[in-house]
């Protein structure tokens, strides 16, 4: 009975102060970001070589799993093209096969010419944001490699998202499917210009939201959708993926699509990071000017 | 005191970085399983509110720290479940491991469901039976499948530790 006499009132007390304190650091770290980084870049710099260390366990064992999961359907796929094997005729496939490789080699083409000319550099994820609601994720580079807030990161052929807080040698990336992410885009092919919105909801079915496309743009499924000229955080040019299911909004000024990423974002193992930075300042300076 | 806690603060810091890193690659149905909330309701359900609640707020103030954008949400919400489900210890029986997967599961609904009203509600994200479909329910599942190991994991822990605390909270 004692200790319980003991116990009871403080932890009310204790409660309650530690609420006052949760709510006191809510409203500071809201006000005052920037004096609040240090203090996260120190414990991030820290805490980051473990996880590096842990993350090299993980992805052996993810890669053990896949292996157990895929392999049954791998032998059964095997026996079946085994027998497609045979009807074909050799010289059939290597034509299919060259016919493949043109058109990824078109491809790449085209897609390499809008980016080729932007330094890069190259970082592996290490972890991933701790919740199920949102996308972030650290790559092993940070300001010790010249990263910057801001930069842009690709992966393959595509837009991964945008450093979003940096520390001494890791940095946080926010990605285009992150619930708050939000890019200004651009069709390639008839210059429309479009909001990609990233979307919890329908990201478990492989897509994200595309929203204020003008009614009057000719769009079709499959176009190509790009980093527009007018986002003053993402860099021209970089291709976010493809369009698909155009629908008029009800106010019949707008439409709204689906858009499949092109970057494989639960296999992302190695990322880009393109070290030049869009003229956001100089278009903040601007701004303040006025 | 000193000991019971520096174990705390290692086991919250191991389950952290298994949680951002490997579990990971190990996701279940698109989610992977939230370790902390296990830590912070087992702590709380074998040795009490006070106990739950720091659990809690050490758990949040990790988590702000290197992944949350404002300091002090996460640790607001952990800290609640901590001493919430510290009422718990009152059904604290030593070789009960089905009472803490309950407790766990529900844990993890409550963290999810603070966590939609704070991050995504505010938002104006209405459409809540979505979510509660595509994270809050199948991350509940999961995280008591975990809890399943775990929990025993932090049960003998805590019995090798603080064999005399354990014992008179009874």
């Amino acid at each position: 009975m004692k200790p319980k006499r003991k116990f009871k009132m403080p932890l009310r007390v204790i409660l309650a102060l530690c609420t006052i304190a949760c709510f006191i650091m809510i409203i500071f770290s809201f006000k005052y970001q920037d004096k609040i980084n240090p203090v996260k870049t120190y414990i991030g710099n820290v805490i980051q070589p473990m996880q590096r260390g842990i993350n090299s366990l993980g992805h052996k064992i993810y890669d053990f799993v896949d292996l157990f999961q895929t392999k049954q359907s791998i032998l059964d796929e095997n026996k079946k093209l085994k027998e497609q094997l045979e009807s074909v005729k050799s010289e059939n496939i290597s034509l299919i096969e060259d016919r493949n490789e043109l058109a990824t080699l078109r491809e790449l083409y085209k897609l390499d010419q809008g980016y080729k000319q932007y330094p890069k550099v190259a970082a592996r994820v290490v972890s991933h944001d701790d919740t199920n609601w949102y996308n972030e994720f650290t790559i092993d580079k940070g300001s010790d490699d010249g990263i910057q807030k801001n930069m842009n990161v690709i992966a393959g052929n595509g837009l991964v998202g945008i450093v979003s807080e940096i520390g001494k040698s890791y940095s946080k990336v926010r990605s285009i499917i992150d619930d708050n992410s939000y890019v200004s885009g651009m069709f390639v092919r008839t210059s429309d210009l479009c909001d990609v919105k990233g979307n919890l909801t329908t990201l478990k079915n492989g897509y994200i939201d595309v929203e204020r496309i003008s009614i009057d743009s000719e769009i079709e499924d499959g176009y190509e959708v790009v980093t527009s000229y007018q986002s003053d955080r993402y860099l021209e040019g970089i291709l976010i993926g493809y369009v698909s299911d155009i629908k008029p909004d009800s106010n019949n000024m707008t439409m709204t699509a689906k858009l499949v990423p092109v970057v494989d974002f639960s296999r992302l193992d190695t990322v880009l990071v393109i070290t030049q930075v869009s003229n956001y300042d100089e278009l903040e300076d601007m701004t303040n000017y006025d | 005191m000193i000991k019971k806690w520096l174990i705390t603060v290692l086991m919250i810091l191991l389950c952290y970085l298994l949680q951002t890193t490997l579990f990971f690659h190990l996701k279940l149905a698109g989610v992977f399983p939230n370790l902390m909330i296990i830590v912070t309701v087992s702590t709380g359900y074998i040795r009490g509110q006070k106990d739950g609640l720091f659990t809690g707020l050490l758990c949040g103030l990790l988590s702000d720290m290197i992944f949350g954008s404002v300091i002090g949400l996460h640790a607001l919400i952990y800290m609640l479940v901590g001493y919430l489900f510290g009422y718990a210890n009152a059904l604290y029986w030593r070789n009960d491991f089905s009472v803490p997967l309950i407790l766990t599961g529900v844990a993890d609904f409550v963290y999810n469901f603070m966590f939609y009203v704070f991050e995504f509600l505010l938002r104006g994200k209405m459409n809540f039976l979505t979510y509660l479909k595509i994270i809050i329910v199948p991350e509940a599942v999961y995280t008591m499948l975990v809890a399943v190991l775990l929990y025993k994991v932090i049960w003998f822990t805590n019995k090798l530790t603080l064999p005399s605390d354990s014992e008179e909270e009874i």
